[in-house]
């Protein structure tokens, strides 16, 4: 046999050795899935006769507790069911010793036994797995420590609040998401925790990354006794902190706020905190606001002109503002207020108003403006 | 000595495509464990609840789609994501496409400015749904796929925009999974490349695929498999590297200033995705700016392949001068070590195993009957040869099957069957043609014409 042959021989015994395989493990996993499939069947019924009634035949479910899709099946019924089912649930967990289980499972040496366990217990939301979540927080693995993160949520303790913050100074961009989301299902119990530590920054400062998030997390929760230490992060030097910021104050921003933010639309150096600024703006709706977003509808960055056009809809006089920047002579005024003009429906109504004959005289002069005005010739955005 | 020259040249080569070919597949998979295993406990559900999740325009070029455009569209709205929108461009259709999308989505004419970043033929009108659906259809003059997306762009709204075909059909989560990489990392990631696979032989229901089963003929069965190896088997792995150098132009999202920046897609070009993805590439290189290209395996989208010869050859040769003009426009980036692993790797293979393969193959069926009239052809190597690179495209394939097993499609045991056997029977004729059309496609000018594809509409695929 020449080297050629032998290599004939080795890749022909590979292929048919790799089919036969191949074929073996597609019927079993055919078969796996269907068994899975049947088995979840089984225990989704099972599971919901045994807390709506409330007895537990324990000789049937005791050799169950060992099956992962048991469980599975057990702890989503937990993040669904409350009342009198929600206390048979419970029963059921106690008698077949699924917390123990499970807390055993945490410190696992297996990544997914462990992570599997700790999502699992974070369902439970019961303070006496607080320590435990705690002591995940320090897993290896991201997603151990956001699922012991979402159980602290759960829990509802604005003590750990300041530790998950502490955790955003030195996690992925994706778990910083995350960790916000957490933090803002705290409410308005974490919004105490959290302007302490912002003003207590350690003596190198804190991360921006970590300030941005606790601004979001600030505007999430739309509290506004967060307001003034918004107010300050206007001033901080990162950008994406003040952007934060400003985006922030318009769902926790009080009147003290409109003044701060009228200053930051007008002479921040960063197009996103003037563009956060004007929708802020907006969202407050002060009748202070209406001159200083006419004025931002001639700032050079794109998105501020549209933003402030946006804004301009929502504060008092803001549509006539609108309507003179149409027939002004600044080019993206015109542009940014015509394209909020057709965006929010106000040229459309007009048109419909006069076509019913229900028209004022506001409507026939729109729409005299806007047949005037040549089409938008909007420059490069910024 | 002349042919010895060339059986040795021939087996190196063969050998570099199997060493590229199991790297990138063990890269491959162990993203693809990665992916699944973020899927199920990596919070991808909170991204639906969550203000960091960043809003997308969903662009969808529409040519004489009356068809199956409405249910594309609809679809389309029933993706689990928190905040989007789907334009619709209308590219000159010489069909009804907008009255029936008019009538379904119950359009209205609005007077909207938009950015004019790119240059595409003129707008006839913008129309916003009165449904709460986030619908807007723009109407304009037929410029060609490449025109309605650039025209798609210059309406959208949010800062990242997701562009695809209206015969793709996406799953549910396909959007969410492939936006994940983009929170991940928002400040460098400018595109995200999503999983194509056939839908031909698939059950549709409502717009969503419900049963897959694998097609009856096998020249699209044939496809099935080519998606498999190269969305599952290849793509991960150089996604991992940082060289990925296609993103699917049926699912491919792009941060929105990167697209205009990079001017985005030249009129007419026939492979317009890799164009698009090179120059993006290209562009972020030389501004010295970090950003990643990433592909997504978990991210799903269903498209229709070729049902005939006839189409399957024009879009074969169409693909094929495409990437021709994209290796002729690229080819300062082979081993350019500004480039990084792209320049040193990833464009190398792809130029070295996709773009030459076929003219290496093609030249070794010409040299064989020759030398054998010439009286050089050693017999008792080169059968064994032959039947060596048999069953070496076979491994390959039945690899690919393997990583796909992770999805758990086509697994009754006779479609198992069916797909196992499609992997010898391939490499009995029907990769051959696919060959001669790729070097007619190398040989022939470069100007062509997109091609008909006869739709049947997404919900008529199973038969």
């Amino acid at each position: 046999m020449n080297w050629a042959e032998a290599l004939a021989w080795i890749t022909g015994a590979s292929a048919i050795t790799l089919s036969i395989v191949a074929f073996v493990v597609k019927v079993i996993h055919h078969f796996v899935l269907r068994r899975r499939g049947l088995r979840r069947a089984l225990y989704v019924h099972a599971v919901g006769e045994i807390i709506a009634h409330g007895a537990i035949p324990w000789e049937k479910v005791s050799g169950w507790t060992r099956d992962p899709v048991f469980r599975e099946v057990v702890f989503e019924y937990v993040g669904t069911v409350g009342g009198k089912e929600r206390t048979h649930l419970n029963d059921l967990i106690d008698v077949l010793g699924l917390r123990e289980f499970l807390v055993r499972d945490t410190r696992s040496i297996w990544t997914r036994k462990r992570l599997r366990a700790v999502a699992q217990l974070a369902h439970l939301a019961e303070p006496a797995l607080e320590l435990l979540f705690v002591e995940r927080l320090r897993d290896r693995v991201p997603e151990v420590r956001l699922h012991a993160a979402k159980g602290l949520a759960r829990c509802g303790n604005p003590d750990v609040v300041p530790r998950l913050l502490d955790m955003t100074e030195t996690e992925s961009p994706w778990m910083v998401a995350r960790l916000s989301d957490i933090l803002v299902a705290f409410g308005s119990d974490a919004v105490p925790y959290i302007v302490d530590w912002v003003r207590e920054a350690p003596p190198q400062g804190h991360r921006p990354e970590a300030l941005e998030t606790a601004a979001r997390t600030l505007g999430g929760i739309g509290d506004r006794s967060a307001c003034p230490v918004l107010v300050e992060l206007l001033d901080a030097s990162d950008p994406m902190v003040r952007t934060a910021a400003a985006g922030a104050l318009g769902r926790a921003g009080t009147p003290d706020a409109v003044e701060p933010l009228i200053d930051a639309l007008r002479h921040d150096d960063d197009w996103r905190v003037r563009a956060k600024a004007a929708s802020s703006l907006g969202e407050l709706s002060d009748p202070r606001a209406t001159g200083p977003l006419a004025e931002a509808l001639r700032d050079p960055a794109w998105r501020v002109r549209q933003d402030a056009a946006a804004a301009l809809v929502s504060v008092p006089n803001g549509i006539h503002a609108l309507i003179e920047a149409v027939t002004g002579t600044d080019p993206f005024a015109r542009d940014a207020a015509l394209y909020q003009l057709g965006i929010s429906g106000v040229i459309d109504r007009a048109r419909r108003r006069i076509e019913s004959g229900e028209d004022a005289e506001d409507d026939r002069y729109l729409l005299r403006v806007v047949a005037a005005t040549e089409p938008p010739t909007e420059a490069k955005a910024s | 000595m002349i042919f010895g020259f060339i059986t040795v040249a021939v087996l190196l080569y063969v050998i570099a495509i199997e060493v590229q070919l199991l790297a990138v597949g063990l890269l491959s998979l162990r993203q693809l464990r990665h992916d699944r295993y973020l899927a199920r406990y990596g919070g991808l559900d909170e991204m639906l609840y969550s203000d960091t999740t960043p809003p997308v325009s969903i662009i969808v070029p529409a040519y004489n789609e009356e068809a199956g455009i409405v249910e594309a569209v609809r679809s389309m709205t029933m993706l689990r994501y928190p905040r989007f929108e789907v334009v619709v461009v209308n590219d000159g259709s010489k069909d009804d496409t907008l009255g029936v999308l008019v009538d379904a989505f119950r359009l209205i004419e609005v007077t909207v400015p938009y950015r004019r970043d790119l240059e595409t033929e003129p707008i006839r009108g913008i129309y916003r749904s009165t449904l709460p659906l986030p619908v807007t259809v723009v109407d304009k003059h037929n410029g060609g796929k490449t025109d309605a997306l650039n025209a798609g762009v210059n309406v959208a709204r949010y800062p990242y925009v997701m562009l695809t075909d209206a015969d793709v059909v996406l799953d549910g989560e396909s959007l969410l999974r492939a936006m994940r990489h983009v929170v991940e990392d928002r400040e460098r990631t400018v595109a995200v490349g999503g999983n194509i696979r056939p839908i031909n032989g698939c059950v549709v229901n409502r717009g969503r695929v419900v049963e897959t089963h694998l097609p009856k003929r096998a020249l699209e069965r044939v496809q099935v498999l080519e998606y498999i190896r190269s969305f599952i088997a290849a793509r991960p792995g150089w996604s991992r590297l940082g060289a990925l150098v296609l993103v699917s132009g049926a699912f491919g999202i792009y941060r929105r200033d990167a697209l205009a920046e990079v001017g985005g897609f030249r009129k007419g070009h026939l492979g317009e995705d890799l164009d698009l993805t090179m120059r993006l590439h290209r562009l972020m290189r030389e501004k010295r700016r970090p950003y990643r290209i990433v592909f997504a395996a978990d991210a799903i989208a269903w498209t229709e392949v070729p049902t005939t010869r006839k189409v399957l050859r024009t879009q074969r040769i169409r693909w094929h001068k495409g990437l021709r003009m994209v290796v002729r426009d690229f080819r300062d980036v082979l081993f350019n070590p500004r480039y990084g692993t792209l320049g040193m790797l990833g464009w190398p293979a792809y130029v070295a195993f996709e773009f030459v393969a076929p003219l290496v193959e093609f030249v070794g069926w010409l040299v064989i009957p020759v030398a054998w009239l010439t009286g050089y052809l050693d017999l008792s190597v080169a059968v064994p040869l032959a039947v060596a690179a048999f069953f070496l495209g076979a491994i390959n394939s039945l690899i690919a099957l393997f990583f796909d097993e992770a999805y758990g499609y086509f697994t009754s045991p006779l479609e198992a069957v069916r797909l196992l056997w499609l992997t010898y029977l391939e490499n009995l004729g029907l990769r051959q043609q696919t060959v001669v059309w790729r070097v007619l496609a190398m040989l022939g000018p470069t100007a062509s014409s997109w091609g008909d594809m006869q739709r049947r509409g997404v919900n008529n695929l199973a038969s």
